[in-house]
């Protein structure tokens, strides 16, 4: 309680740096997402005030966060706690428990959450930092941080004055970068364009050194490479898609000829990215719209979309293009707030749209949407669907209340990769946009919240002049709170009825077959044990521990080379199986001190005629001579079969695959594979 | 295909010929489906190429001396669809292969118009060798359910020509391959029965028993397989088939074989479910999720057997697999009920059975069974037996609308096992199939 003061001395300091920065942003993103490359606000700077602003902010933060680093690592033990403390016996006291029992016990938990707490204080005290830094969720602490509002603004003074940068670097790498972080960009297929087209553009001014022998090495290295490294390090990580387009594109230059003219080349590459634009995004939105118009009838269906979509739009639009009549309800949620856009584009059009919040999901679901079309950002080879946050949610709604859930989404996002939740491969955003609570600020839970905050003084710093300002404008000052921010989410393929893709509608288990037949490299080389439907032989004991984990939500996943895929189909593990030798099972060894075994021996005692010389067993086995009792028998298998619902993949030499799919790389591999009067 | 760039004389040349071409088309369908019943019904041997360069007859009806005794068994409508595709072939006049091509894709869109509207197929005229007596059946194709498969077997074939066409540019040599491997096609299509009974009857276990929906030419080869030449002891339960009585009318065809089998009312499958241990079933239409168009009940019975914890399998050819992705029930494409099968009758048979006990004890010793549904059997009792049930006919008001669905999807979860010629498949494994047939 005595730091208190000193700690909010500390932070007013960090609120007047910080908080007008992310707002500011905000407000500039959504007064123009069109041309940010230069902010409204700041060109009244002059490139000396800019700089002698950033340089204020930079040494303020460091002295806050120098400041509160020195305090907490001392006096953050007993601060952090009587803070806490005193915060939570208020709210105690007001709930009106008076309970003296739950009191005690909640006190007990008190105590304990502020030792991890206090221990986390210095764990992220240890990690150093300003403000910014010690606010990583921990489960998500392997993400890539995302960039601060102050690094956005240094950001954009280096576009301007490029001679930050070491080496000279086209403008239109940094113009893309800063289109990428302030995501006034968003979307796998517009970034993914976009960084085409970039390259097209850095290839029409590049041209290769007089030195260099081979000029594809020299683009890889001095022009794709840094460029692409440039944007997802520098400015955001990139999408399943970009990263796609990028090894393709340098699949492309390392395929050219090395004896080539430059220009000739160049016009090769450039071509080669005009088609994969066409191919792989323009046309493939085409068909999508097709396949998927298909589904939508023209009796009325009402169809649900979350956020926004290149392609459901597009294919919303060529529907109503044809004239059907349909209602669209688009779905949305903070903080990006992209359905707002859909809404934009659809109602324009004159397809009749209704707009909801997440949260207001389940009553609609329940009634009236026929259809869910889902985009996605990309496409995992299990078939799970990697999409904005938020997405999964929606898709569950619709897959527990029965309702179809087809997600469009272009083959070229498909990824060989096999995700299994949505904290492996994610990306954090900023979590001042989870803090700035534009439209919660007249709500009523608000002014609550500020009547709370000024009854128990002690917990928070200053709480007399929020009434103003955003409730979490301050958030990160407070030693519990943390905000997280994802940008994606997974949804598990059990709840998508099929994926539409450009060629044609598709179970999400089959997203690993389309991933093979596209890919050329990917000839089946080459299974005691995987049966054709996707269940596993393994030893004994295995589908036990499938099972347990299946039931307790834990992936399983078997490793199995693809020779050892057997074309039987096996339902349980009494035809295929082996019999051990029952000795084995006889053969106690470590049992011969455990209780049960003593137990055993008594009742062998004990019932003396049914077995023969029971008496001097008490040094041997007590299995020993199970063959002599009449009603024994001893069982030993070698192996058993796991059922394909406890697998959750099956890693093989050709990738991850799921269980349904081991048919089909069966029939791969297999030479003979029948059907031939067809083809 | 756009390789072929003469295209410009065909146009002419389709349009004389459409208007006379709707009969044909359908008169060989005809055809194909009673011919072949005398070809194909038994053939360990491999089966006797459809008669090629006979010219199908211009005449609907047909008479074939040597028929056997399953009169009513045909060849599966895709295959006879394929069948007349290469009849097309054969007399096409076209030139090139875009003419091949328009030529075959009007036909099959005249057979799938035609199998989509549903209707009678034809009488046919069959002698009796037995007793010489001529037998008339008229046959209905139930809108919906047919045309699927028949769709399913038309658009295989026609990609099959694609394909063939990209080969080589020639095009009377392209023209024989297709033919060629059309014809080994259509054989193979009717191998295919007896491939997946071979897949699938080591399923049918000693002693267990099993459940059938619907008439399925499949499904009664698989476990005649089973009983017949495997000498497995199952019980059979097969549900009636409202409304063509398709459950029914199968199970003679078991009960002759010697497999113990009951009937019961396709409502009462949730009540023998807890005796069953598998549920086999045929399917019209194996569509890309792996989910299967079939009967009306399928969907039921797969809920109910999942439920139940009984594994459902499906037994299908591979020309079955349909290039179609129904997302629930009201995907399907739309079906119309129009025609014989549109109209549904209610009847209260409870009632009748009880009068006509009465009526039979009151009259004569009864004829042999009393249930004499199968086709033309014992015409002379049918309009007896149809003036009998008038009075028991539930009559309602036209404000009451009757929904006939011919038949449902059954969405792929609730499928354990497909039995395939091309072996026995997971359901997700079918659209892989698709994906390598039309890609």
């Amino acid at each position: 309680m005595s730091d208190q003061p000193a700690l909010s001395s500390a932070t007013p300091n960090d609120h007047k740096s910080a908080a007008p920065a992310p707002s500011a942003k905000i407000v500039e993103k959504k007064a123009k997402p069109a041309d940010l490359i230069i902010s409204p606000k700041k060109p009244k700077l002059s490139k000396a005030e800019r700089r002698a602003l950033q340089e204020s902010q930079r040494a303020s933060k460091a002295a806050g966060g120098g400041d509160g680093g020195g305090k907490s690592s001392g006096g953050r033990g007993v601060g952090g706690i009587g803070g806490a403390g005193s915060e939570i016996g208020v709210s105690l006291a007001t709930s009106g428990g008076g309970d003296g029992l739950t009191k005690g016990i909640r006190g007990k938990s008190i105590n304990e959450e502020e030792k991890k707490e206090a221990v986390g204080g210095d764990e992220r005290d240890s990690r150093g930092g300003g403000g910014g830094e010690d606010k990583t969720v921990s489960l998500f602490s392997h993400l890539p941080r995302p960039k601060t509002p102050s690094e956005i603004h240094h950001h954009l003074s280096s576009i301007s004055s490029n001679n930050i940068q070491p080496n000279f670097m086209h403008p239109a790498i940094p113009t893309l970068g800063h289109l990428y972080i302030t995501q006034s960009l968003l979307g796998g297929n517009a970034r993914c364009r976009a960084m085409l087209q970039t390259f097209a553009l850095l290839l029409q001014s590049y041209t290769p050194p007089a030195a260099s022998r081979d000029f594809r090495h020299d683009i890889d290295h001095s022009l794709l490479k840094p460029a692409f490294q440039y944007w997802t390090t520098q400015c955001r990580p990139h999408s399943v898609s970009m990263g796609n387009a990028f090894s393709f594109l340098k699949l492309a230059v390392a395929n050219l000829e090395r004896d080539l003219e430059w220009e000739a080349a160049r016009e090769i590459l450039l071509q080669i990215m005009g088609s994969y634009i066409t191919e792989r995004i323009e046309y493939a939105g085409k068909a999508i719209s097709r396949h998927a118009r298909s589904k939508i009838h023209d009796r009325g269906d009402v169809i649900l979309t979350f956020g926004k979509s290149e392609v459901i739009n597009r294919l919303l639009l060529d529907a109503a293009y044809e004239k059907k009549s349909f209602r669209v309800i688009v779905v949305d949620s903070r903080p990006l707030l992209e359905g707002r856009d859909t809404l934009a584009i659809l109602s324009r059009a004159g397809i009749p749209c209704t707009y909801i919040l997440l949260n207001a999901l389940t009553y609609l679901m329940m009634g009236e949407v026929t259809k869910v079309f889902l985009g996605a950002s990309a496409l995992m080879s299990n078939g799970s669907v990697l999409s904005r946050v938020g997405t999964a949610c929606v898709a569950l709604l619709a897959n527990s209340n029965h309702i179809p859930v087809l997600v469009g989404c272009e083959t070229y996002k498909i990824c060989n990769r096999v995700q299994l939740e949505s904290i492996t491969g994610n990306e954090l955003g900023d979590p001042e946009e989870v803090a700035y609570t534009d439209c919660a600020r007249v709500g009523p839970s608000n002014r609550w919240n500020v009547m709370l905050d000024g009854h128990n003084g002690g917990g928070g710093e200053a709480t007399s002049e929020k009434e103003e300002k955003d409730v979490l404008a301050d958030w990160k000052d407070h030693p519990n709170l943390k905000l997280l921010s994802l940008m994606y989410d997974l949804t598990p393929s059990d709840f998508v009825t099929g994926i539409v893709t450009e060629v044609g509608i598709l179970p999400p288990s089959s997203v690993a077959v389309l991933l093979r037949e596209m890919s050329p490299e990917s000839a089946f080389t080459g299974a005691s044990a995987l049966m054709s439907n996707g269940s596993v032989l393994s030893r004994v004991g295995t589908a036990c521990v499938a099972l347990l984990a299946n039931s307790n939500h834990i992936p399983v996943l078997v490793g199995c080379k693809t020779y050892k895929i057997c074309n039987r189909v096996q339902l349980e593990s009494i035809t295929g199986n082996e019999l051990g030798d029952p000795e084995e099972v006889a053969n106690t060894d470590c049992a011969r001190v455990g209780p049960s075994n003593r137990w055993n021996v008594m009742l062998d005692s004990h019932n003396g005629g049914g077995g023969e010389a029971t008496s001097e067993k008490e040094e041997k086995d007590v299995l020993a001579d199970w063959k002599d009792h009449p009603n024994l028998k001893l069982l030993s298998l070698m192996y058993d079969l796991t059922p394909s619902d406890f697998v959750t993949g099956i890693v093989t030499e050709v990738g991850i695959l799921p269980p349904s799919s081991v048919a089909v790389l069966l029939r791969e591999m297999s030479p003979e594979s029948a059907f031939t009067g067809t083809s | 295909m756009d390789q072929q760039q003469h295209l410009g004389p065909r146009q002419s040349q389709d349009q004389q010929q459409r208007p006379q071409q709707q009969h044909p088309v359908i008169s060989d369908l005809c055809f194909h489906l009673y011919e072949s019943s005398n070809v194909v019904d038994d053939d360990d041997a491999p089966s006797q190429s459809p008669v090629i360069g006979a010219p199908p007859p211009s005449s609907s009806s047909y008479s074939g001396g040597k028929t056997k005794k399953k009169s009513s068994s045909y060849v599966p409508l895709p295959v006879a669809a394929i069948r007349v595709l290469l009849d097309v072939i054969r007399r096409s006049e076209a030139e090139t292969m875009m003419g091949l091509q328009a030529d075959l894709r009007d036909a099959s869109d005249v057979m799938i118009d035609f199998a989509s509207r549903g209707g009678p197929v034809v009488e046919t005229t069959i002698i009796d060798p037995n007793t010489n007596a001529t037998i008339t059946t008229t046959r209905y194709i139930l809108a919906g359910r047919y045309h699927i498969a028949l769709k399913s077997g038309c658009e295989l074939f026609l990609t099959h020509v694609t394909r063939a066409s990209l080969e080589t540019p020639d095009f009377q040599l392209c023209k024989a391959r297709v033919l060629e491997r059309g014809t080994a096609f259509a054989s193979y299509s009717i191998r295919a029965r007896h491939r997946i009974s071979a897949v699938g009857s080591p399923f049918v276990r000693d002693g267990c028993a099993v459940l059938t929906h619907g008439r399925s030419r499949v499904v009664e080869s698989l476990l005649l397989r089973a009983a017949l030449h495997e000498g497995k002891r199952f019980r059979l339960y097969v549900l009636e088939g409202r409304p063509d009585a398709g459950g029914a009318r199968t199970a003679r065809t078991y009960a002759d074989a010697g497999i113990p089998t009951t009937v019961v009312l396709d409502s009462a499958m949730g009540h023998v479910m807890e005796r069953i241990d598998m549920v086999l079933v045929g399917a019209e239409g194996v569509v890309e999720n792996g989910g299967t168009v079939n009967k009306v009940g399928t969907f039921a019975l797969g809920v109910v057997a999942r439920e139940m914890g009984v594994p459902m399998y499906v037994a299908a050819e591979s020309y079955k697999f349909t290039r179609l992705y129904p997302l629930n029930n009201a995907d399907l494409p739309q079906m119309t009920n129009d025609g014989p099968a549109g109209s549904l009758m209610f009847l209260d048979t409870l009632a009748w059975s009880a009068d006509a006990v009465n009526r039979r004890r009151r009259t004569a010793p009864p004829a042999d069974d009393g249930d004499g549904d199968d086709g033309g059997d014992r015409t002379a009792n049918t309009t007896e037996i149809v003036d009998s049930l008038r009075p028991y006919v539930v009559k309602l008001p036209p404000s009451v609308s009757i929904e006939n669905p011919p038949c449902d999807f059954t969405p792929a979860k609730y499928i354990t096992l497909l039995f395939t010629d091309l072996g026995v498949l997971t359901p997700s494994a079918v659209s892989d199939e698709l994906i390598r047939l039309y890609q």
